[in-house]
Protein backbone atom coordinates (compact mmCIF):
# COMPACT_ATOMS: atom_id res chain seq x y z
CA UNK A 1 0.00 0.00 0.00
CA UNK A 2 1.23 3.48 -0.73
CA UNK A 3 -0.30 4.89 2.40
CA UNK A 4 0.60 3.69 5.84
CA UNK A 5 -2.25 1.89 7.54
CA UNK A 6 -4.14 3.86 10.10
CA UNK A 7 -3.60 3.41 13.80
CA UNK A 8 -6.41 0.92 14.19
CA UNK A 9 -5.21 -1.99 16.26
CA UNK A 10 -6.14 -5.57 15.66
CA UNK A 11 -8.44 -5.33 18.66
CA UNK A 12 -10.09 -2.21 17.24
CA UNK A 13 -10.80 -4.01 14.00
CA UNK A 14 -12.00 -7.24 15.53
CA UNK A 15 -14.21 -5.70 18.15
CA UNK A 16 -15.06 -2.37 16.52
CA UNK A 17 -16.28 -3.37 13.10
CA UNK A 18 -18.92 -5.56 11.69
CA UNK A 19 -17.59 -8.93 10.54
CA UNK A 20 -18.94 -8.42 7.03
CA UNK A 21 -17.23 -5.03 6.79
CA UNK A 22 -13.97 -6.62 7.95
CA UNK A 23 -14.29 -9.28 5.29
CA UNK A 24 -14.98 -6.74 2.55
CA UNK A 25 -12.19 -4.50 3.77
CA UNK A 26 -9.73 -7.37 3.70
CA UNK A 27 -10.74 -8.28 0.19
CA UNK A 28 -10.41 -4.70 -0.94
CA UNK A 29 -7.04 -4.36 0.71
CA UNK A 30 -5.68 -7.47 -0.98
CA UNK A 31 -6.91 -6.32 -4.39
CA UNK A 32 -5.61 -2.81 -3.91
CA UNK A 33 -2.19 -4.13 -2.94
CA UNK A 34 -2.08 -6.13 -6.16
CA UNK A 35 -3.10 -3.08 -8.17
CA UNK A 36 -0.50 -0.91 -6.48
CA UNK A 37 2.19 -3.47 -7.27
CA UNK A 38 1.12 -3.60 -10.91
CA UNK A 39 1.10 0.18 -11.07
CA UNK A 40 4.64 0.30 -9.70
CA UNK A 41 5.79 -2.23 -12.31
CA UNK A 42 4.18 -0.10 -15.02
CA UNK A 43 6.02 2.98 -13.78
CA UNK A 44 9.29 1.05 -13.69
CA UNK A 45 8.74 0.11 -17.32
CA UNK A 46 7.84 3.68 -18.25
CA UNK A 47 11.06 4.89 -16.66
CA UNK A 48 13.00 2.35 -18.71
CA UNK A 49 11.21 3.41 -21.89
CA UNK A 50 11.90 7.08 -21.30
CA UNK A 51 15.56 6.29 -20.70
CA UNK A 52 15.66 4.33 -23.96
CA UNK A 53 14.09 7.24 -25.83
CA UNK A 54 16.64 9.65 -24.44
CA UNK A 55 19.42 7.25 -25.31
CA UNK A 56 18.19 7.09 -28.91
CA UNK A 57 18.10 10.89 -28.99
CA UNK A 58 21.48 11.11 -27.35
CA UNK A 59 20.36 13.85 -25.02
CA UNK A 60 18.42 13.81 -21.80
CA UNK A 61 16.07 16.37 -20.40
CA UNK A 62 14.98 17.94 -23.67
CA UNK A 63 12.47 15.58 -25.26
CA UNK A 64 8.90 16.82 -24.74
CA UNK A 65 7.37 13.63 -23.41
CA UNK A 66 3.63 13.72 -24.01
CA UNK A 67 1.38 13.80 -20.97
CA UNK A 68 -0.60 10.66 -20.20
CA UNK A 69 -3.56 10.24 -22.55
CA UNK A 70 -5.93 9.79 -19.62
CA UNK A 71 -5.95 11.33 -16.13
CA UNK A 72 -3.25 9.84 -13.94
CA UNK A 73 -2.28 10.83 -10.41
CA UNK A 74 0.58 13.28 -10.26
CA UNK A 75 0.24 14.69 -13.78
CA UNK A 76 -1.37 17.92 -14.79
CA UNK A 77 -4.46 16.76 -16.70
CA UNK A 78 -4.43 19.92 -18.82
CA UNK A 79 -0.81 19.71 -19.92
CA UNK A 80 0.13 18.46 -23.37
CA UNK A 81 3.58 17.48 -22.26
CA UNK A 82 5.17 16.41 -19.02
CA UNK A 83 6.14 19.44 -16.97
CA UNK A 84 9.77 18.93 -16.16
CA UNK A 85 11.36 19.77 -12.88
CA UNK A 86 8.02 20.58 -11.46
CA UNK A 87 6.18 19.27 -8.52
CA UNK A 88 7.31 16.29 -6.58
CA UNK A 89 5.36 13.62 -4.84
CA UNK A 90 3.10 13.40 -3.06
CA UNK A 91 0.81 14.07 -5.89
CA UNK A 92 -2.84 14.73 -5.87
CA UNK A 93 -5.03 11.78 -5.03
CA UNK A 94 -5.93 9.23 -7.67
CA UNK A 95 -7.52 12.04 -9.59
CA UNK A 96 -10.43 14.27 -9.30
CA UNK A 97 -11.93 12.30 -12.12
CA UNK A 98 -11.67 9.18 -10.01
CA UNK A 99 -14.82 7.27 -10.22
CA UNK A 100 -17.42 7.04 -7.64
CA UNK A 101 -17.81 3.52 -6.35
CA UNK A 102 -20.84 3.12 -8.50
CA UNK A 103 -18.99 3.66 -11.77
CA UNK A 104 -17.97 0.86 -14.00
CA UNK A 105 -14.57 -0.43 -13.21
CA UNK A 106 -12.26 -2.79 -14.94
CA UNK A 107 -10.89 -4.35 -11.79
CA UNK A 108 -14.12 -5.76 -10.73
CA UNK B 1 17.37 11.89 -36.92
CA UNK B 2 17.28 8.75 -38.99
CA UNK B 3 14.05 7.05 -39.98
CA UNK B 4 15.02 4.04 -37.91
CA UNK B 5 15.50 6.19 -34.82
CA UNK B 6 12.18 7.93 -35.39
CA UNK B 7 10.39 4.60 -35.76
CA UNK B 8 12.09 3.29 -32.64
CA UNK B 9 11.08 6.34 -30.62
CA UNK B 10 7.50 6.13 -31.85
CA UNK B 11 7.30 2.50 -30.83
CA UNK B 12 8.66 3.29 -27.38
CA UNK B 13 6.20 6.18 -27.00
CA UNK B 14 3.29 3.97 -27.94
CA UNK B 15 4.28 1.42 -25.33
CA UNK B 16 4.63 4.22 -22.78
CA UNK B 17 1.18 5.52 -23.65
CA UNK B 18 -0.35 2.08 -23.25
CA UNK B 19 1.21 1.77 -19.81
CA UNK B 20 -0.28 5.10 -18.77
CA UNK B 21 -3.67 3.89 -19.89
CA UNK B 22 -3.20 0.83 -17.70
CA UNK B 23 -2.13 3.04 -14.78
CA UNK B 24 -5.26 5.11 -15.27
CA UNK B 25 -7.35 1.94 -15.09
CA UNK B 26 -5.50 0.76 -12.00
CA UNK B 27 -6.02 4.04 -10.20
CA UNK B 28 -9.70 4.04 -11.03
CA UNK B 29 -10.01 0.46 -9.83
CA UNK B 30 -8.21 1.16 -6.55
CA UNK B 31 -10.37 4.21 -5.92
CA UNK B 32 -13.47 2.20 -6.65
CA UNK B 33 -12.40 -0.46 -4.17
CA UNK B 34 -11.66 2.17 -1.55
CA UNK B 35 -14.91 3.96 -2.39
CA UNK B 36 -13.04 7.26 -2.44
CA UNK B 37 -9.98 8.63 -4.26
CA UNK B 38 -6.97 6.56 -3.37
CA UNK B 39 -4.02 8.72 -2.20
CA UNK B 40 -1.56 7.69 -4.87
CA UNK B 41 1.90 9.17 -5.04
CA UNK B 42 3.72 9.19 -8.32
CA UNK B 43 7.27 7.88 -8.65
CA UNK B 44 9.88 10.11 -10.20
CA UNK B 45 10.47 9.52 -13.91
CA UNK B 46 13.30 10.49 -16.25
CA UNK B 47 10.86 12.87 -17.95
CA UNK B 48 10.67 14.84 -14.69
CA UNK B 49 14.32 15.67 -14.84
CA UNK B 50 15.34 18.84 -16.56
CA UNK B 51 18.86 19.07 -17.88
CA UNK B 52 21.19 17.11 -20.00
CA UNK B 53 22.71 13.73 -19.53
CA UNK B 54 24.75 13.23 -22.59
CA UNK B 55 25.25 9.89 -24.17
CA UNK B 56 28.66 8.72 -25.12
CA UNK B 57 28.33 9.83 -28.73
CA UNK B 58 26.93 13.24 -27.89
CA UNK B 59 29.34 13.86 -25.08
CA UNK B 60 32.12 13.46 -27.54
CA UNK B 61 33.62 10.24 -26.39
CA UNK B 62 35.53 9.56 -29.50
CA UNK B 63 38.20 7.17 -30.41
CA UNK B 64 41.26 9.03 -31.51
CA UNK B 65 43.51 7.83 -34.28
CA UNK B 66 45.87 6.30 -31.76
CA UNK B 67 43.04 4.21 -30.42
CA UNK B 68 42.74 5.86 -27.03
CA UNK B 69 39.32 7.10 -25.99
CA UNK B 70 39.20 10.85 -25.56
CA UNK B 71 36.38 12.41 -23.64
CA UNK B 72 35.59 15.85 -24.92
CA UNK B 73 33.85 18.35 -22.81
CA UNK B 74 31.75 19.72 -25.63
CA UNK B 75 29.40 21.83 -23.64
CA UNK B 76 27.07 24.73 -24.15
CA UNK B 77 28.58 28.15 -24.54
CA UNK B 78 28.69 30.29 -21.44
CA UNK B 79 27.19 33.80 -21.57
CA UNK B 80 30.60 35.37 -22.18
CA UNK B 81 31.45 32.96 -25.00
CA UNK B 82 30.27 33.46 -28.55
CA UNK B 83 31.62 30.50 -30.50
CA UNK B 84 33.78 27.41 -30.61
CA UNK B 85 37.11 27.43 -32.38
CA UNK B 86 38.31 24.07 -33.55
CA UNK B 87 41.68 23.19 -34.98
CA UNK B 88 41.94 19.90 -36.78
CA UNK B 89 44.24 18.12 -39.15
CA UNK B 90 42.84 16.45 -42.21
CA UNK B 91 44.97 14.67 -44.77
CA UNK B 92 48.04 16.46 -43.48
CA UNK B 93 46.51 19.93 -43.62
CA UNK B 94 45.71 21.87 -40.48
CA UNK B 95 42.47 23.80 -40.51
CA UNK B 96 40.94 26.24 -38.07
CA UNK B 97 37.20 26.84 -38.04
CA UNK B 98 34.80 28.87 -35.95
CA UNK B 99 31.40 27.37 -35.14
CA UNK B 100 28.56 28.87 -33.20
CA UNK B 101 26.70 25.60 -33.03
CA UNK B 102 27.96 22.47 -31.35
CA UNK B 103 26.25 20.18 -33.84
CA UNK B 104 28.93 20.41 -36.50
CA UNK B 105 31.57 19.84 -33.87
CA UNK B 106 29.89 16.71 -32.64
CA UNK B 107 29.98 15.37 -36.16
CA UNK B 108 33.60 16.34 -36.53
CA UNK B 109 34.58 14.74 -33.23
CA UNK B 110 32.74 11.58 -34.06
CA UNK B 111 34.39 11.38 -37.47
CA UNK B 112 37.94 11.30 -36.18
CA UNK B 113 40.18 8.76 -37.82
CA UNK B 114 43.74 8.33 -38.98
CA UNK B 115 43.14 11.06 -41.58
CA UNK B 116 41.18 13.41 -39.36
CA UNK B 117 42.27 14.49 -35.93
CA UNK B 118 40.88 17.28 -33.79
CA UNK B 119 43.84 19.04 -32.25
CA UNK B 120 42.21 21.70 -30.14
CA UNK B 121 38.75 22.79 -29.25
CA UNK B 122 38.27 26.11 -27.54
CA UNK B 123 35.56 28.59 -26.78
CA UNK B 124 36.12 32.20 -27.76
CA UNK B 125 34.47 35.53 -27.08
CA UNK B 126 33.36 38.17 -29.57
CA UNK B 127 36.94 39.39 -29.98
CA UNK B 128 38.24 35.92 -30.71
CA UNK B 129 39.94 35.62 -27.36
CA UNK B 130 40.10 32.14 -25.91
CA UNK B 131 37.76 31.72 -22.98
CA UNK B 132 38.15 28.02 -22.31
CA UNK B 133 40.05 25.08 -23.72
CA UNK B 134 37.77 22.09 -24.06
CA UNK B 135 40.22 19.78 -25.75
CA UNK B 136 43.93 19.80 -26.54
CA UNK B 137 46.34 22.59 -25.78
CA UNK B 138 45.49 26.27 -26.14
CA UNK B 139 46.49 27.69 -29.49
Amino acid sequence: MAKKPSTLSFRDIVLGADAEVIRQAHEARVQIDLLVEERQRAYDRIAALETQIEDVLGEAGVFPFPAPPLPVAGFDPKADTVTRGGKKSPSRPADSAAPAASEDDSAE
Amino acid sequence: MSDASQIRINALLLEREALFVRIHEIERAASALLREPYPFTRPQLPSDVRGKRKSAARAGIVRAAGGAATKEALRKLEPDETAYRVTYRQFGQTRIEIHESADALRTLLAAQSAQLQVLTLETVDADGEVKAVLHGRAS
